[in-house]
């Protein structure tokens, strides 16, 4: 039952992270796209597409070996999660970092916070959900600090 | 009479013992130093088309397909996985 | 009254040794050089009570044979320098393996102290060590510590001080069974008769290495007079089975013993191993690896930006303050044009870096650096180079220099060398301010893209020489590759900046140093003779260039590029400063950029020709020192000089030549 959950869990964000991955290398490769993923806030970057798919793979990886019931599905979900955290953050801080330079130094450049909204954070943020629920047993196991 | 085989064949979850290290003199004591010598049991972790991690007396190690054909082994348990 | 004691510490590899050794020293420390090699020496100070206590931090090896130059450096201090006592640090979570070492140890005849560290995890996982009876049957006191949170370093320092001032010291020996023994009693007997091997080495460890046939031993005895009674000894046995032997008499030792001593002593299947299914996976191995290195260089320069832009704006106004009305007036452009002009372009970098540097600590730190080499071995081994190879070109990234220092832990000499040949190939931060300046002039709409293209030809490059030189020069297969996988772990903040700043203060010293000293020669060169319009024509920077000019015409650089490069030989960051002089524009990036664009003599071709023979042609001076340093060899250092040189040529002519023709312009 538990292992339900965790499936469609992976599943989905598998699909999502794949799908908007896709869209970003898409987009970046035919321009024509671009207006089109522009209305879903997607931009138009290859190597952050890149990145985005290989998160999706590895939940689908996650969904595959939890369907076959092996133990090492579970460990594909976590790290999948771990991931989308990790370039979540990336995606913060680079994005942040470029805000307060624009803000500092950028002698009356406005920042426009919605800039921050780019699938890298947001599918990130849906993604960790699973974390404080599946994640703590397996990860404290790990060496601590 | 078991058959023994390089460890690079050898499929996830396996247990094995070390029969023979095919090895010049340096590698060889560094691998015993390490725990990797005839008679010491191992267990291997994953695997990847030749290259594998074991797990021997507590410790991973990571070997290439090139030195992890010179292991030889006699398996103990094999886990289908 | 301070008294002095000095204690070394040895131990496993990934044992938390230097986490104890920082803990111990603080700021207190110092690296320098094992005499005659290149294995790194750290040596510091600590204080308990009245006593102070030199900490010397050997390097970790699995074992004391002569396998390689860290074993050998490793022995021959304790039996050299003879400290008072060895504290042998193990991991609480991995004792079984950590004890080949000890019974080793024991046999150098030299006070022993246990540090039973990790001791946190080790109990995590249930493990329970009995210290009583390890004292009982080892003889040797063991002390339990977590190096990482500081805990028990007191209580190790109360031990090792203890253990020097008691005398006599127990003989740790282990029994190697009667024939063995006896060999071993002719033996010592026999190097007895050698008075100045027998006080100098501790006779039996002489003994039983030469019966393991160790070579350095042999080494050790090769000019004795003893020599011939004990290669009479050692030609009664097979080397081969009596080292076999003792091996797993030792082996039989540990075995008994554990039990004893340990319960719940081995790392079972856990998340750590199931996280490497995840991790080395056929697909997704590499993949992952890239997404992460996008991920480290992402957050590099963005997270460097805003300190960037500080740091510029801090220079800008040192400048300022320094540059108008000072008298006199050589003084103010030696302090402007001189100091702030050539310094300025380096410490715009510094931010980035470092934090380059820190999240690379941070992956090592957490244990997945050591994956991603073994991820990357099969890719690695299929272009002629080990998989140890990689960290040093991820750091090269960074800068050079350190990365250069980091291929000491490569253990074949031949694919060492060539990691350092090709090295220099890996864009390194210095190179960017140069990109940045042109990129941002020529190609504004795709300044991003040109820069990514310029980083993909030096890996390009890069791979092309270690194919050329290992079908040429250096011919071979790489080693194979052998690594211990520590377990992960959820690295401290506080242990990965002392990583990044170890590394980080080596670049930080060549700024201060070496480009410095280079921005002031090329303000002298540009400044004299005196009287002369700075950076002008007429100055010795003038005349350089243009007896320099013929031979970069081909590539569509004038004299002004030329002597801009051959500064940039000192430091690849000088190469800006140095146009800004010739142009007469100073640092400021705009009106430099609005100057070259408006030279005649520049555009786009020759300014991509310009980017790539800034990103090939030499090693900097720093690196040079550091390529001198690590080979041993002027022949390879001169080697990478003029390698550069002739790949940065061709490569450049090739891009001016094609790009003229594509373009039908420069």
């Amino acid at each position: 039952m538990v292992s339900k959950g965790k499936m469609i869990f992976a599943a989905l964000f598998g699909t999502l992270y794949l799908v908007f991955g896709i869209a970003m290398i898409a987009s970046a490769a035919i321009p024509a796209l671009v207006e089109l993923t522009m209305a879903y806030r997607i931009p138009a970057d290859p190597a952050g597409g890149f990145v985005l798919c290989v998160i999706g793979a590895v939940f689908v990886f996650a969904c595959r070996e939890l369907a076959h019931n092996s133990a090492d599905g579970p460990a594909f979900l976590i790290i999948g999660m771990v991931l989308s955290v990790v370039f979540g953050m990336v995606a913060l801080i680079s994005l942040g970092a470029q805000g307060i330079e624009v803000m500092i130094f950028g002698e009356g450049e406005t920042w426009d916070p919605a800039l921050l909204v780019v699938p890298m954070l947001y599918l990130a943020i849906g993604a960790v959900a699973g974390l404080p629920v599946w994640g703590r047993a397996f990860l404290a196991d790990l060496a601590g600090a | 009479m078991r058959e023994t085989i390089p460890i690079s064949f050898l499929l996830p979850g396996t247990e094995a013992m070390v029969n023979d290290i095919r090895a010049g003199d340096g590698l060889s004591r560094h691998l015993v130093a390490m725990g990797i010598r005839p008679e010491c049991r191992l267990t291997v972790i994953c695997a990847d088309r030749g290259s594998l991690i074991v797990s021997v007396a507590g410790s991973r190690y990571a070997l290439s397909k090139g030195m992890a054909m010179k292991i030889l082994v006699e398996r103990i348990e094999v886990k289908a996985q | 009254m301070t008294r002095k004691i000095r204690i070394a510490l040895a131990g496993n590899p990934n044992v938390g040794k230097s986490t104890i050794f920082n803990a111990l020293t603080g700021s207190r420390q110092q690296i320098g050089n094992w005499p005659g090699v290149t294995v790194e020496k750290k040596s510091g100070f600590a204080h308990l009570g009245e006593y102070e206590i030199e900490v010397v931090d050997l390097p970790g090896t699995y074992s004391l044979t002569a396998y390689s130059v860290d074993e050998v450096v490793a022995r021959d201090y304790i039996i050299d320098e003879k400290p008072d006592v060895v504290v042998h640090v193990v991991d609480a979570t991995n004792f079984e393996r950590n004890l080949y070492l000890t019974t080793q140890l024991m046999e150098l005849d030299v006070p022993l102290v246990i540090a039973l560290n990790m001791s946190d995890m080790a109990e995590k996982n249930g493990t329970a060590i009995n210290r009583m009876k390890m004292k009982k049957f080892f003889e040797i006191p063991a002390v339990r510590t977590v190096g990482s949170k500081g805990e028990g370093l007191d209580e190790l320092l109360r031990a090792a001080i203890n253990e020097a001032e008691t005398s006599p010291h127990h003989e740790h020996a282990i029994g190697y069974g009667d024939r063995t023994e006896r060999l071993i009693a002719d033996l010592v007997a026999a190097l007895g008769k050698d008075p100045a091997i027998s006080t100098r080495y501790p006779p039996r460890w002489l003994a039983i290495r030469l019966l393991e046939g160790d070579e350095n031993a042999q080494e050790k005895i090769a000019e004795s007079p003893a020599r011939d009674a004990a290669l009479a000894v050692l030609a009664k046995i097979n080397p081969a089975e009596t080292e076999a032997e003792m091996a797993d008499r030792r082996y039989e030792v540990i075995s008994s013993l554990l039990p004893q001593v340990c319960t719940t002593c081995v790392r079972t299947m856990n998340s750590s191993d199931l996280i490497d299914r995840v991790i080395t996976n056929r697909w997704l191995g590499i993949p992952i690896f890239l997404a992460l290195m996008w991920g480290a260089f992402e957050l590099t320069f963005a997270a460097a930006a805003p300190f960037s832009a500080a740091i510029e704006a801090f220079m800008g106004y040192c400048a300022g303050l320094v540059g108008s009305g000072m008298e006199p007036a050589w003084l103010g452009s030696f302090l402007g044009d001189g100091i702030i002009g050539g310094m300025g372009a380096i410490l715009i970098f510094i931010p980035n870096i470092f934090i380059l540097l820190f999240l690379l600590s941070v992956l090592e730190d957490s244990g997945y650096l050591a994956r991603a080499a073994f991820v990357m071995d099969r890719l690695m081994y299929s272009i002629g180079l080990p998989g140890k190879s990689f960290i040093p070109m991820l750091i090269g990234f960074g800068c050079n220099v350190p990365a250069i220092m980091a291929t000491r832990t490569i253990e074949d000499p031949k694919d060492r060398l060539l990691t350092i040949l090709i090295n220099p190939f890996m864009s390194c931060s210095a190179r960017l301010p140069v990109y940045v300046l042109f990129a941002g002039a020529f190609f504004p709409a795709n300044a991003g893209t040109v820069v990514f293209v310029l980083y993909v030809l030096g890996i390009v490059v890069a791979i092309g020489s270690a194919w050329l030189f290992r079908k040429t020069i250096l011919p071979g297969k790489p080693a194979p590759f052998l690594m211990e996988m520590p377990p992960y772990r959820l690295p401290t903040i506080a242990t990965s900046i002392v990583h990044m700043w170890d590394r980080g203060s080596m670049y930080i010293r060549k700024a201060g140093g070496v480009i410095l000293f280079g921005a002031l020669i090329v303000w002298g060169l540009a400044s004299l003779p005196y009287g002369v319009e700075y950076g002008s024509a007429e100055s010795f920077a003038g005349m350089i260039g243009h007896v320099l000019e013929p031979l970069v015409a081909p590539l569509g650089f004038d004299w002004k590029i030329a002597v801009a490069l051959l500064f940039g030989f000192v430091a690849k960051e000088v190469v800006v400063g140095s146009l800004g002089v010739l142009y007469g524009t100073g640092e400021d990036g705009g009106s430099l950029q609005g100057a070259l664009l408006a030279d005649p003599s520049l555009g786009p071709v020759t300014a991509f020709a310009l980017m790539a023979f800034v990103l090939l042609y030499l090693p900097c001076l720093a690196t040079l020192a550091v390529i001198r340093k690590e080979t041993g060899s002027w022949k390879w250092t001169g080697f990478s000089v003029v390698y550069g040189l002739v790949v940065a040529y061709i490569v450049a002519f090739l891009i001016a030549r094609l790009g003229f023709l594509a373009i039908g312009g420069i």
